[in-house]
C-alpha cells in the first residue's frame, strides 16, 4: 500500500519567490521529517532549478508563475519524495544536456553550466516533459 | 548572508557566511567583485560558514579568482571542517582549480606562494 502526500506552491520567478520557496521546503523538511542529508540535497537542488529558470528560462519565464509541488510517496520498506518544478520557459530538458568537461586550469574556466551536474548528481531520478506550454521538471529523492 | 574582509600580512581575508545560493549570490556580487580587484593580490576566502553552496555561488569564486590571476593575484579556499562545502567543491572540480584547504595557515601560506 501506498501513502501519498502532495503539497504544492505557487512563485513568481524572480528572487523574492525563490526565497518564498525556501522557506515553504524548509517547513516541509520539519512535517514529513526528511532526514538531514536529504534536506540538503532537495533544498540544492530547487534553487539550481529555479535559479536556471530565472537565468535561461527568457522572457516567457521572467515574472511568471512557477509551480512547486512536494510529493511523499510511502510505501512498506521506502520512502520517495517527488519534486516537481512547472515552468513556462524557453523548453530545456536536463536530461539532454551533457555537462562540459572540466577545464585544465582557472584561465580555461567558463563559469557558469554547474547546476544541470550538480542536480544530475544529486537526485536520484529525474524525469521530464513538455506540457501544455510548460516545462514540467520531476526530481526523485529517495529516503 | 554577510561578506566581510580585513588585510593583514599581504593577504586580503574574505569571510562570506550565511546562504550562498541565488539570492545570497545575488546580495554580495558586487561586493565580492570590488574586493577581488587587487592588483598582484592574495587572497583567502573564508568560506567555512557558508551553510549552502550553489552553482551561482561557486561562479562568483570562480569569477573572481579568474579577475585575480589575470592580475598577477592568487586565491585560495579555506573550508575548515564544513565537509558539505567541501565535497561539493571536490565533486565539481572547481576544488582542483582553486586550491582548498582545511587549514588557515596552510590557506595563507598557499596564498603567498
Amino acid at each position: 500500500m501506498q501513502i501519498h502526500s502532495l503539497e504544492k506552491i505557487n512563485i513568481e520567478a524572480n528572487l523574492s519567490g525563490i526565497g518564498k520557496a525556501n522557506d515553504w521546503l524548509s517547513g516541509l523538511f520539519e512535517r514529513y521529517h526528511v532526514p538531514l542529508k536529504k534536506q540538503a540535497a532537495i533544498d540544492h537542488c530547487l534553487d539550481e532549478v529555479l535559479m536556471n529558470i530565472l537565468m535561461h528560462g527568457g522572457e516567457n519565464a521572467k515574472d511568471s508563475i512557477i509551480t512547486v509541488c512536494f510529493n511523499v510517496k510511502t510505501a512498506a520498506d521506502v520512502k520517495e519524495i517527488l519534486l516537481s518544478i512547472m515552468d513556462s520557459g524557453i523548453p530545456f530538458n536536463p536530461l539532454q544536456f551533457t555537462p562540459k568537461p572540466l577545464p585544465k586550469s582557472l584561465d580555461e574556466v567558463v563559469p557558469g553550466g554547474l547546476g544541470v551536474g550538480i542536480i544530475q548528481r544529486m537526485s536520484d531520478r529525474l524525469d521530464y516533459e513538455f506540457e501544455e506550454g510548460q516545462n514540467v521538471l520531476t526530481l526523485s529523492f529517495i529516503i | 548572508m554577510a561578506i566581510n574582509f580585513n588585510d593583514t600580512d599581504s593577504i586580503r581575508h574574505v569571510v562570506i557566511d550565511g546562504r550562498l545560493d541565488g539570492p545570497g549570490s545575488d546580495a554580495i556580487e558586487i561586493k565580492f567583485a570590488v574586493l577581488s580587484k587587487l592588483e598582484g593580490g592574495r587572497m583567502v576566502v573564508d568560506i567555512s560558514q557558508v551553510t549552502f553552496l550553489a552553482s551561482l555561488g561557486i561562479r562568483l569564486l570562480v569569477v573572481n579568482a579568474k579577475n585575480l590571476n589575470v592580475h598577477g593575484g592568487r586565491m585560495v579556499l579555506f573550508v575548515g571542517d564544513n565537509e558539505a562545502v567541501a565535497s561539493n567543491l571536490e565533486a565539481t572540480g572547481i576544488s582542483a582549480l582553486i586550491p582548498m584547504f582545511t587549514d588557515i595557515s596552510e590557506a595563507n601560506q598557499a596564498a603567498l606562494a
